[in-house]
């Protein structure tokens, strides 16, 4: 932790390498790449206003809420699933990290979910807090600039109360930055 | 229309007869003159009296007539909730005519179709009326009437004010009516506010033994071309994959659950193009007629006490199934699957008595019955087998699979004929553990498609799953949207779609964007919310007068801010008309 507070990250390669020493991120966002985004902002207006989501769709997905929890999405074709769904059961994330001196860099899950984005219990989509710090360790691949993150390849030390400032301005309001965030890609796509 | 007879009853001995009929409600509810449409203000009839109102004075008159002859009073309307209702207006009708008649003598029997043993056995064990289920009725009737009338009226005023319906037509307001139009509307901007997206995917291809087999990629699509590109470098690293593992699964293709009211308006929309409404309708000709049972029921299973084997023997008479149905009968018949939905009413639909369907004049009631008929004999079938083969592929890090699928047993899919399931193209004969050549690795993209406009179907099972409505009025809330002129139904290609008129549309729009207090009347929430409170009615765990109060509190408050944003409701339909 200590080695890795120091290490910084500024990789601008496109090949293929190990990390050659262990670096310290804080977790300044994480985006589903498995759900589109529009099917991203439905579940975050949810979350801002049950009142105010569409209605129109029955869904099987586990409940998030179940006080004023409304059925959206219903399977009408009992067929098998389409060739390009998603058999693994759980979605990917993208991270976006940044070290001690301020370099950013993405992060992405690979060879199977990482269990520190799942905690699931912040009342909200996102799986983890905003602002919790990770280590990733020696040896982790780095390709085309960006990090490979397994469960073994990195250890996540959660929030710290060194950093509560970081963490209110990235937590605060933080349903209501996604959906502007979620808009603004889509418009711009 | 009165039939005299006699019947020994075995708790009363030989009795005088007479038995008559209703046809729905007898009685209704209404406010005195000085609430009536202009005299007040709708927020008024929140709080008016109310005044109960014969419907049908005849009806009325003969039942009282009838009853002061009487020593007993015996109920034989539809055994749910609203019939139990139905049972007490009839009640009240006969005390008029005979004060001695005391509510807890009421006989009351319990019967889901008319078939001959049924009705006697029904005859010989009468309960009492539930009058918890009474309250309930009465409490719904209360709640949806002056929350609809008190609405309709303000709706109806504003909007012929600001010209945006006539000064004849009404915009009305019911507790159902506006959440499912809330459905409708929902879909529709969803269809119209679509942005495709791009996502990326991995596809392979192998041949083995010259036989080729296409995988799919696990992980299915990502939304990022960059990782996509990173994990398709790493598995370009290699020319070949391994199997890894080579599944041979016997795989059983479920026979359906018993018939519910809502699957076959789900069932007869998709597959006959049938209105919710025309089909149950043909249902219920075919109840009253004694060839199906009771058609309005929520339970997917049967009782115990079943005659399965009786009611398959009816139909091997039959010139399509007849052969398959006594199949059954001799080499024995499977017990129907039990869901988990019970009204404690009525079982599930299935054929009483048989008829030979060439005999029926309407096409509806000849498509409901064959339906109810297959559906029964699958029920009792053995589930579909087949053997499924899945191949799963490591080629670097990622994994993909490949699957085919022979049908060994078809069971009951030789007679429910509504369904498909077929043996599908063959994998080559893979070995576990075999490393094959990757004949053709892609990186690929698509677009998501855009969501579908509402179909029937669909909008009946989003009212059932968010309690919008019961099976037995599901139908009446779509054709009265319709008929109010708030939807339309469209064809595109040989789909009927359900879009929202522009009044529609703009009623929606205006009600969502008045800024309730944590509430909404477009939205199901309140509706499923008096559901569950009315449910507390009938186990007696709340009272009318409880429910009451609280569910007129939240639309009291409704009213209130609907009232002082008239004019911006009238904005959002002028507008949404303006645009079109």
């Amino acid at each position: 932790m200590a080695e890795a507070s120091r290490n910084t990250f500024n990789c601008k390669d496109v090949g293929k390498k190990a990390l050659e020493k262990p670096v310290l991120f804080h977790i300044i966002h994480v985006s589903n790449i498995s759900k589109s985004r529009l099917n991203q902002l439905d579940e975050w207006k949810e979350f801002d206003n049950p009142n105010n989501v569409a209605v129109d769709r029955l869904t099987k997905s586990r409940k998030i809420r179940t006080d004023n929890y409304i059925i959206r999405e219903v399977n009408m074709e009992e067929d098998a699933p389409s060739a390009t769904s998603n058999q693994t059961g759980f979605d990917t994330y993208k991270l976006l990290l940044r070290d001690s001196a301020n370099n950013y860099c993405y992060g992405y899950e690979f060879k199977g979910p990482l269990p520190f984005l799942r905690t699931g219990s912040l009342g909200t989509p996102l799986g983890v807090p905003l602002g919790g710090r990770l280590v990733v360790k020696k040896g982790t691949l780095v390709q085309n600039g960006v990090l490979l993150l397994t469960r073994q390849g990195c250890d996540y030390l959660g929030v710290d109360s060194n950093d509560t400032e970081l963490i209110n301005q990235l937590n605060d309001g933080v349903v209501q930055k996604y959906i502007a965030m979620l808009e603004a890609e889509l418009k711009a796509s | 229309m009165n039939y005299d007879f006699s019947y020994r009853f075995p708790i009363h001995g030989a009795c005088e007869v007479t038995m008559t009929s209703v046809l729905g409600h007898l009685t209704g509810i209404d406010f005195p003159p000085p609430f009536q449409w202009g005299k007040c203000v709708p927020g008024r009839l929140f709080d008016a009296d109310i005044v109960e109102k014969v419907l049908k004075q005849d009806v009325y008159d003969n039942i009282a007539n009838e009853a002061a002859k009487a020593q007993l009073l015996m109920i034989w309307t539809d055994c749910d909730r609203e019939g139990e209702y139905i049972g007490y207006e009839i009640y009240t009708a006969a005390r008029k005519g005979n004060h001695s008649l005391e509510i807890a003598a009421i006989w009351r029997s319990k019967f889901s179709h008319l078939e001959r043993n049924h009705v006697i056995a029904a005859a010989n064990n009468p309960i009492g009326l539930d009058m918890k289920s009474v309250e309930a009725v009465a409490c719904r009737q209360e709640v949806d009437f002056r929350v609809g009338t008190s609405f309709t009226r303000l709706l109806t005023d504003g909007l012929r004010q600001h010209k945006i319906i006539e000064q004849k037509e009404v915009a009305s307001y019911g507790t159902c009516q506006f959440p499912t139009l809330g459905f409708i509307v929902d879909r529709y901007r969803r269809v119209k506010s679509f942005i495709p997206e791009q996502f990326w995917y991995l596809a392979v291809e192998v041949k083995h033994e010259g036989v080729a087999a296409s995988f799919s990629w696990v992980t299915g699509h990502l939304f990022d071309r960059l990782y996509v590109l990173i994990l398709y470098q790493q598995c370009l690293e290699h020319d070949q994959g391994t199997i890894t593992k080579l599944d041979l699964k016997r795989t059983t293709n479920w026979r359906p659950l018993p018939l519910t009211t809502v699957e076959l308006q789900k069932d007869c929309s998709r597959l006959f193009k049938m209105s919710a409404k025309n089909s149950l309708a043909a249902a219920e000709k075919l109840y009253n007629k004694g060839f199906l049972s009771y058609p309005r029921t929520e339970t997917d299973s049967f009782p115990a006490s079943m005659d399965f084997s009786g009611t398959l023997q009816k139909q091997a008479q039959d010139s399509r199934w007849g052969l398959y149905a006594s199949g059954l009968v001799q080499n024995g018949f499977q017990t129907p699957r039990n869901g988990k939905y019970d009204d404690k009413a009525h079982p599930a639909i299935h054929p009483v008595n048989y008829v030979d369907i060439s005999s029926l004049s309407s096409p509806d009631e000849r498509k409901v019955y064959e339906y109810v008929v297959r559906r029964f004999l699958a029920c009792c079938s053995k589930d579909a087998v087949g053997q499924q083969t899945t191949a799963t592929l490591k080629w670097g890090d990622q994994f993909f699979t490949a699957s085919g699928l022979v049908v060994l047993e078809k069971n009951y899919l030789d007679i429910y004929t509504y369904k498909k399931w077929e043996t599908t193209k063959q994998l080559p004969n893979l070995t576990e553990g075999q490393t094959i050549s990757i004949s053709s690795g892609r990186m690929k993209d698509g677009k998501t498609s855009p969501p579908k406009h509402m179909t029937e179907p669909e909008l009946i099972a989003l009212m059932d799953a968010n309690g919008i409505g019961t099976d037995a009025t599901i139908a009446d809330h779509i054709e009265k949207v319709l008929s109010r002129g708030y939807i339309m139904k469209q064809k595109q290609a040989s789909v009927e779609y359900i879009i929202p008129s522009d009044l529609g549309m703009g009623l929606i729009e205006g009600l969502d964007a008045m800024g309730f207090d944590n509430i909404s009347l477009s939205k199901p929430f309140m509706r499923k919310q008096l559901e569950e409170l009315l449910q507390e009615i009938v186990v007696g765990t709340k009272t009318k007068p409880e429910v009451l109060g609280d569910i007129k509190h939240i639309y009291r408050q409704a009213y209130a801010v609907t009232s002082r944003n008239m004019a911006a409701l009238a904005r959002s339909c002028t507008d949404i008309m303006a645009r079109t």
